[in-house]
């Protein structure tokens, strides 16, 4: 490095950095403050309707678990150890019965240690005019510890609440996960700050739209952190530029000596946005060793988020003869056409060509057994348990002897045609 | 490094050097000498990747088997050619300007500050973490973006087994040869198909567009503003996405879209001839890399073409007037006055008319117009996709403003922007708003021009703020 083309001194470079730092404090002081102040006028919903409404706290070992494979209590904490079997996630719901106003209470304030990306955790409420129905709202995850939650971010947090619960679905992947206290709390400035650094810290791992966008925020967020940033910037350029000017150096110094203030605020609020960004990165990263990283090709393909497909396709693929090298796939209902059955295909390849898929109907079926020797129906994830001589019946196709069912889980169904031809013809229905 | 143990580590080393190396010369050849090393390196690790298509696609014509050492060979004897070519050649268009760093390293005797070396340290810190996030990412994780396992892999993963650009199996329409045969050929480098490893290109895209920019801003200023650019390009978030989700086409097209208006750029100070051909091999990239390589091919030729004419009023109104008849013919042929059907030779049908475009080679576009613009104040100035990239570029053009003789150093590249900005608008509000309003493709084609917002604000502020008045007086390039 040369350096040399930059003209500015240790000592430019210090004064620089204190104007910029004093000028991006006074920014910052400006623009929270205003944003608290104008923040009850734009946002009037977020007022409680009552001038007597307080905070209302629970601990944790108010929740009764509704719920939930193992836990307990320790001191004012429920601590929960292990989740009850469910789907599509493991669950443990921890209930409490309340009488209270929604309209009082703008924000959640909740302590829970030992959340991670693979549990995610939810409010629950009824409310006397929903009867039995419960309503919920997902809890952003931007770490263990004290956090906030906007409770208006759910239209359904309306009239008189009857029940609260938290809910925690996922895995536990080893450890627990420890409740220590909620609390409601009517419309204040720390708790709106607390919700904003909450929703602008929220980890949630990559996701196929991940590719899409990066958005920066929870769903939902009060504010995105990019246009406040720059916001920021600028009110502290402007400040920064007001204080040349009052020191009367803007005619005496050439142009370039403002430079280095403005390139530090800006270089300060870009490296704030991207503090953000690394966090998020850094956790991601996190994420991404727990799942991957000491394993095998095919353990960490067993740890995807489609871990469960790739065993499916393993399993028929170790099934098949070897001179099989393309099968059909069926599918039962419209919507499922994304992603598993493509999935599938993909960890097929390169052993065995998934070369037709399709929605299941009487002809697709007919056309299958005749031409290719083997089939995949591929079953709804919800409803896994399937009966698949009652499909086939309602698909006005009648087993014969020699076809046979060769494996059954909740992913699917591979069934051998022995009636088939060896050979595909390309033929397509 | 943590690679599968199957995956032969000498295999990919030569499949990323060598090509690399290549790339490097063939660069060096149709830029001319004088420029920094960085910026060579930029333009080879895409032009090596380059010549080991155009190899594999000879080997695959000829019908020779798609090994990996006969086309490394075919490569290297590439690399010896251009070798000899470099060094034969008379760099008839030599740099000639004066740089900004060699004045002032004659005017000041004294080296960087302190504070140079720790502003120059942060950056290299964060871009080391960022290049461990990646890199973990990437050698981590199995193939996980969505279009990647759902469409081009398939088709790569039967290229790779039956040694042919060939598939029975066809499950992709909307990707060219980019991106799927550079990760052929690193699957042919480490002698496995689905490792994790094999998705290391892209990686080395995302360090070439760094270089690539930090290259072109090293032209004009120095070491810290240079990396100053390069990092602002480095840190933007959605960029790194697309790094560390290897597998979509789109790093590739930014790259080369980047490289190719980056070569637009040095044409008026380089030989027109060598750094044209330059040029036509990046428009044929991006034309290769996707369907979305179409506009993007369209706008460095409308770059090239701006570049190359010598402006006069009554042709820079003729050229005016063309988007207005452009508009004009739109506007009729939408409300059903004209109908356009014309076949083209060896392209296919070219079809225009109230209801739809049909494209050759492409695909049929149904008209769907929406003026909904929400979600482009969304993709540009809400989400963090870019930091503080657009809010600086809108800052930086009011200093364009004021400071009118900065206007003709990023013309090209801002020329670039707009000429690009201007399909994909017609793009999304015209033909397909629904992929704008989901954001499920907004974001992405922005991305091709992330490099150039980063270029084009280092590129203003430094000329703007950062640069002496005696330096500014003194370049002129």
């Amino acid at each position: 490095m040369t350096g040399a083309d930059t003209p500015i001194s240790n000592r430019e470079f210090l004064r620089a950095l204190l104007v910029a730092v004093v000028a991006l404090g006074i920014s910052a002081a400006l623009v929270i403050g205003g944003y608290l102040l104008a923040f009850p006028l734009l946002h009037s919903e977020f007022l409680p309707q009552r001038d007597s409404a307080s905070s209302f706290s629970l601990k944790g070992k108010d929740f009764t678990p509704v719920v939930a494979a193992d836990g307990g209590y320790e001191g004012d904490s429920i601590v929960i150890t292990a989740l009850a079997e469910g789907r599509p996630d493991d669950q443990a719901i921890l209930m409490r019965k309340v009488r209270l106003r929604a309209s009082d209470y703008a924000f959640l304030r909740y302590d829970l240690e030992g959340r991670h990306p693979g549990l995610r955790v939810m409010l629950f409420w009824k409310t006397v005019a929903g009867g039995d129905t419960p309503h919920y709202s997902e809890l952003d995850n931007p770490g263990n510890g004290l956090q906030y939650h906007n409770l208006r971010r759910s239209e359904e947090w309306d009239g008189e609440i009857t029940e609260l619960a938290i809910g925690f679905f996922g895995d536990l992947r080893g450890g627990q996960t420890e409740l220590r206290g909620v609390r409601l709390e009517p419309y204040g400035a720390r708790s709106l700050l607390g919700t904003i650094w909450g929703e602008w810290t929220h980890f949630k791992p990559w996701d196929q739209k991940s590719i899409n966008r990066y958005v920066g925020v929870s769903e939902g967020a009060l504010l995105y952190p990019t246009p406040i940033a720059a916001f920021w910037l600028a009110v502290a350029a402007c400040i920064a530029l007001g204080w040349y000017w009052a020191r009367k150096r803007m005619r005496a110094t050439p142009t370039y000596r403002l430079a280095p203030g403005l390139a530090i605020i800006t270089s300060i609020a870009w490296l704030a946005l991207h503090g953000l960004w690394l966090h998020k990165l850094w956790l991601q990263n996190q994420e991404t060793r727990y799942l991957f990283h000491g394993k095998s090709v095919h353990e960490r393909r067993l740890a995807d988020w489609d871990g469960e497909y790739y065993e499916f396709a393993q399993k028929v693929k170790d099934a098949l003869p070897d001179d099989v090298d393309r099968l059909a796939l069926l599918f039962i209902e419209r919507d499922m056409f994304e992603p598993f059955p493509q999935r599938l295909r993909y960890h097929f390849m390169p052993d065995v060509k998934l070369d037709f898929i399709r929605q299941i109907t009487p002809g697709r079926v007919r056309y299958i057994a005749s031409e290719y020797s083997y089939l995949l129906i591929m079953h709804n994830p919800d409803t896994p348990h399937l009966d698949i001589q009652s499909l086939l019946d309602e698909y006005r196709y009648e087993l014969t002897g020699n076809d046979a069912v060769l494996i059954q889980n909740g992913v699917g169904t591979l069934l051998r045609f022995q009636a088939a031809p060896a050979k595909h013809t390309g033929e397509r229905a | 490094m943590i690679v599968e143990t199957s995956a032969s580590i000498v295999g990919i080393f030569l499949s990323i050097a060598l090509p690399w190396f290549t790339g490097n010369l063939v660069s060096r050849y149709f830029l001319g000498p004088g420029y920094p090393a960085s910026l060579y390196l930029g333009h080879g690790y895409l032009l090596g990747n380059v010549a080991v298509i155009v190899w594999m696609g000879l080997f695959d014509v000829v019908g020779v088997p798609l090994y990996f050492w006969p086309i490394l060979m075919a490569v290297l004897a590439t690399g010896v050619i251009f070798t000899f070519l470099v060094n034969r050649k008379v760099p008839t268009h030599r740099v000639t300007m004066p740089c900004p760093q060699q004045i002032h390293k004659a005017r000041l005797k004294t080296g960087p500050s302190i504070a140079q070396w720790m502003v120059a340290g942060l950056l290299a810190v964060l871009t080391l973490i960022q290049l461990k996030f990646i890199h973990d990412e990437i050698l981590l994780r199995p193939t996980f973006p969505w279009d990647a396992w759902r469409g081009w892999e398939p088709e790569t993963l039967q290229h790779f087994n039956s040694r042919s650009l060939s598939a029975d199996m066809q499950t992709v329409s909307n990707y060219g040869a980019v991106a799927s045969q550079v990760h052929l050929w690193t699957m042919l480098a480490a002698g496995v198909d689905k490792a994790a490893v094999t998705h290391i290109p892209w990686l080395l895209a995302y360090i070439a567009i760094g270089l690539t920019v930090y290259g072109q801003l090293r032209i004009r200023f120095g070491v810290l503003q240079s990396a100053l650019g390069s990092f602002a390009c480095l840190s933007l978030p959605y960029l790194m996405i697309h790094a560390s989700l290897a597998g979509y086409a789109d790093i590739w097209l930014t790259l080369a879209f980047t490289l190719g208006v980056f070569s637009i750029a040095l044409i008026r100070k380089q030989g027109r001839s060598s750094v044209l051909m330059l040029v036509a091999i990046y428009i044929i990239t991006t034309l290769l890399s996707k369907r979305a390589g179409l506009p993007m091919g369209l706008s460095l030729l409308a770059c090239m073409f701006f570049v190359l004419v010598r402006w006069t009023p009554a042709r820079a109104a003729l050229v005016a007037s063309v988007p207005l008849f452009l508009s004009a013919f739109l506007i009729a042929t939408t409300k059903g006055y004209f109908h356009l059907n014309i076949e083209l030779p060896l392209l296919g049908l070219l079809e225009f008319n109230e209801s739809y475009i049909r494209l050759p080679l492409l695909s049929k576009y149904t008209f769907d117009v929406s003026l909904n613009l929400w979600p482009y104040v969304e993709a540009v100035f809400l989400y963090a996709n870019w930091h503080l990239g657009t809010f600086l570029l809108v800052a930086c053009s009011l200093a364009l403003v004021f400071r009118r003789e900065i206007v003709a150093r990023v013309a090209v590249h801002v020329f670039a922007m707009f000429s690009a900005l201007v399909f994909i608008l017609g793009f999304f509000l015209a033909l397909d708003p629904d992929s704008a309003q989901d954001q499920t493709a907004l974001s992405r084609t922005l991305l091709y021009l992330s490099p150039l917002l980063a270029y084009t604000i280092t590129s203003i502020a430094c000329s703007a703020f950062l640069t002496s008045p005696r330096a500014r007086d003194s370049v002129s390039c």
